[in-house]
């Protein structure tokens, strides 16, 4: 199938076929008793599960309080059912509600914290809530929990019985399996996989990065207290030990032990852990131990989890696409040089602690210009592209791009302004395919395609085009050899139509016709209008592509000037070259 | 006497083999230039040779003695030493920590013996001198490379790997680390050098490779190599020039 074709109606017939399966479940399942409260616990379960794998597989943020939110889900039903007397789906949506505004409040903390300290912080939360559940006994009966919580009629259908309302669980479940799964390849599932591949490398590709993270929390608790508001019905009965600190311990196994990047693999592990202990009941008092085992097993020999080994084994490498698509939009214009300042930096400084990193550095770009930035190792050359891009805030000085000044904003606004930048130690975003990775760029919000999926993809295969990648468009692109993910970097940024690009060693692991042509390819960007920045040790490339070139020294400026007086400045030789360049050896 | 030998190596990651049986061998004193394109299995094949992928077919024989699949523990200990591209280093420590780290292989060392050697290192990069008591993560991406070298010639093997020593540092730093090759070959180490300066990879080597995806394309002395045509087009630069250091 070609990657080009908008297909609105993705997953829907499969949707429907597992609607139908769910019907037929449900139908032949008896009307109470064991086996339909294994169905019952396994369908409400799996959806909090599946927000894990948006918040955690796709975003990459660990959060320990998922049982939390099925318990505000679950209580909201109870206590608006049984003591307020509301409708069950006026109540679940307020339910609903209340864990999705209190899961963007826990995405707040991770502003400030990331990694562990996240984590100590959902576990907080989670241990709060507990707390409340239990001593709050006005509002939530306390310990005794609520009983008879009534099940609902809909336009007439009663969900009375077992079997029609686990057919309702059920039916849930599958449309949010779908929604989540269909978000993997969204555009703001992309931004959240971009965000936990290489955060950094997010912010200056235009994606808001806390505000994705928010996002990511906000949604993965929606579908907790989906999923909880479910189980209180089904079983009519809620009690505050059922969502604990040990119940969101389960939650996560279940993701993991599935495989997280997946909603199917939240599906195969809930399912899993909710009957592995019902399989191994026939060992008594060997039981715990049997199921901890096998547990840690899987954990161990397949780290991506159930679905993530099954699924790596069933993908087919999808075919290169060789449809053709219009070139960039920037080759189409022919630029010439002109004396407007795209980037004016004045008195530049970057202090880490002692350590002046950069000091009081001016630099002026012109529009259509080539502009190298050298100097020896630990002069402060990727320091300055890191406080232009925004990844680091300036000690002193102020950073004018297109006319405005950028200094106070974040990555992602600079980005939008036109900023694009490729970085020293490659970041790419490794779970993601090479086509994906420049989407990305393609996709940032101010870009002409963004927003049309189909447009998107055609813009990223022509970035592609013009480095000569798009045979791997379909490859993850850590498989990829480091050379070829530098090109692939570049494709990222011009994906974004870029007004200016920022390259931090370009060249750094191409030999040496691979230098040239990557100078080529450079010059031709230059033809065509785009402003460079170019900082790189080669200067074989640098006096191949440079109009200009800045030489800093100790986070001073020692050097500014055309080329052949500066790389002619005996203050530069000294300090960097450390032997006259020679150019009838060239 | 042959110190390193490879025949018919084979290495394969996942579905598509990168080295499609590779020979190659090694002098001992030599210093031996891996080139090619990106993507030819150069890095591959020192990491091959250092155990951290294990050959699909193949052997791989260092002083006589077949290495290939051995632990990469147990490689280091017979006085291989592999500074892998990409630098490595520890954030936590400080530089003149995470080089004498590079010499943990050599038990029975003096301490004091050991310092002394670093400070000759630290002497020799003159530009770490200064830094030798900054943290790891506080260094530019030039400043780990250097440390990074610097670590792996503390190991002081008989075989020395190395990948790309010269990515991302300044053309004096570069001119420093290939006078620091030729200088540890004088004192006995034997180099592997994979290198996409191929200029400065052929000043110094004796001997040259050039790998084309996974296969050996060519071998020869550096002036042999340099003036073949079909290799200076494809690997050496389309632009022509002298083996620099020759007039």
């Amino acid at each position: 199938m070609s990657a080009l074709a908008a297909r609105p109606w993705r997953g829907l017939p499969a949707a429907a076929l597992a609607t139908l399966a769910a019907l037929v479940v449900a139908w032949l399942a008896p009307a109470q008793g064991y086996y339909l409260n294994i169905l019952m616990q396994a369908s409400t379960y799996a959806i909090a599960v599946v927000g894990l794998v948006v918040v955690l597989g796709y975003c990459g943020q660990i959060s320990i309080a998922q049982a939390a939110f099925f318990g505000i889900g679950a209580y909201a039903v109870a206590i608006g059912t049984v003591d307020f007397g509301l409708n069950f789906f006026v109540a679940l949506a307020l339910g609903v509600a209340l864990a999705g505004v209190l899961g963007l409040l826990l995405g707040l903390g991770s502003l400030r914290l990331g990694g562990h300290y996240l984590a100590m912080v959902t576990i907080s939360f989670q241990q709060i809530l507990t707390l409340v559940l239990t001593n709050w006994i006005d509002l939530t009966h306390g310990p005794d929990g609520v009983r008879d919580i009534p099940r609902p009629t809909l336009l007439g259908v009663s969900f009375a019985g077992g079997n029609a309302f686990l057919a309702l669980c059920l039916v849930a479940l599958v449309l949010v399996t779908l929604a989540v799964w269909r978000l993997k390849s969204h555009r703001l599932g992309r931004a959240m996989q971009a965000v936990r591949d290489n955060d950094l490398a997010a912010g200056t590709c235009g994606i808001d990065v806390f505000g994705t993270k928010v996002i990511a929390f906000g949604l993965s608790a929606v579908l907790g207290g989906l999923g909880g508001g479910f189980f209180a019905v089904g079983f009519r009965y809620i009690s505050p030990d059922q969502f604990g600190f040990a119940e969101s311990i389960v939650l996560l196994t279940m993701a993991l032990l599935g495989g997280v990047q997946s909603p199917f693999g939240a599906l195969v592990g809930t399912g899993l852990l909710v009957v592995l202990p019902e399989w191994l009941r026939f060992l008594r008092q060997v039981y715990l131990a049997v199921y901890g085992a096998a547990v840690i097993l899987i954990m161990v020999f397949l780290p991506d989890g159930l679905w993530g080994f099954v699924s790596a084994r069933l993908s087919r490498r999808a075919l290169p696409d060789a449809t053709h698509v219009p070139p960039l939009p920037l080759l189409s214009q022919t630029g010439r040089e002109s004396a407007e300042l795209v980037l004016s930096v004045e008195g530049l400084a970057k202090y880490f602690g002692g350590l002046k990193a950069l000091d009081g550095v001016d630099l002026a770009v012109r529009r259509g210009t080539v502009h190298a930035l050298i100097g020896p190792n630990g002069s402060g050359k990727t320091t300055f592209i890191n406080v232009i891009t925004g990844l680091y805030r300036p000690t002193a000085g102020r950073i004018r791009f297109a006319g405005r000044d950028v200094t106070a904003l974040p990555p992602h606004r600079r980005n939008r302004a036109g900023l694009a930048r490729t970085f020293q130690n490659i970041r790419l975003f490794r779970g993601m395919t090479v086509l994906e990775n420049v989407m990305v760029g393609a996709e940032r919000a101010g870009n002409d395609v963004a927003g049309d999926p189909a447009a998107v993809v055609r813009r990223a295969l022509a970035a592609l085009d013009f480095v000569d990648q798009r045979g791997d468009a379909f490859r993850l692109v850590g498989t990829l050899s480091y050379g070829h993910q530098r090109y692939v970097e570049i494709a990222r940024a011009l994906a974004g139509s870029p007004a200016m690009l920022l390259l931090d060693e370009p060249a750094a692991g191409l030999n040496m016709t691979e230098k040239h042509a990557l100078g080529l390819l450079l010059r031709r960007l230059k033809g065509h209008g785009l402003t460079i920045l170019i900082v790189d040790h080669d200067m074989t490339l640098v006096e191949q592509v440079a109009d200009h070139i800045t030489v800093l020294n100790f986070g001073r400026r020692i050097a500014d000037g055309l080329p052949a007086e500066v790389l002619a400045n005996p203050d530069v030789i000294a300090a960097y070259l450390g032997e006259p360049r020679r150019h009838d050896a060239a | 006497m042959t110190l390193l030998d490879l025949s018919g190596v084979v290495v394969r990651y996942g579905a598509g083999d990168v080295l499609k049986g590779l020979d190659l061998s090694v002098a001992e004193g030599e210093i031996v230039a891996l080139l090619g394109a990106n993507g030819a299995g150069k890095s591959t094949t020192l990491r091959a040779i250092s155990g951290l992928v294990a050959p699909a077919s193949g052997a791989i024989r260092f002083a006589g003695q077949p290495i290939g699949g051995k632990s990469p523990e147990s490689i280091v200990r017979l006085g291989i030493s592999h500074v892998p591209e990409g630098r490595r280093v520890f954030p936590g420590l400080t530089v003149r920590e995470n080089i004498l780290l590079g010499a943990s292989n050599r038990r029975g060392v003096k301490r004091r013996v050991l310092e002394g050697e670093v400070d000759a290192m630290l002497a020799f990069f003159s530009d770490l001198k200064r830094l030798e008591h900054a943290l790891g993560w506080t260094l530019s991406g030039g400043q780990l490379q250097m440390v990074a070298v610097a670590r792996g010639l503390m190991a002081q093997p008989r075989l020395l790997l190395l990948d790309e020593p010269s990515l991302g540092l300044a053309p004096l730093i570069v001119q420093q680390v290939f006078r620091i090759v030729a200088d540890i070959r004088a004192r006995g180490t034997t180099v592997l050098l994979v290198e996409q300066n191929a200029h400065m990879a052929l000043s110094v080597a004796d001997r040259g490779y050039v790998l084309e995806t996974g296969r050996l394309l060519l071998q020869g002395k550096p002036d042999e190599l340099w003036s073949n045509p079909k290799v200076r087009a494809a690997y050496l630069g389309g632009a022509a020039g002298a083996i620099p250091g020759t007039p």
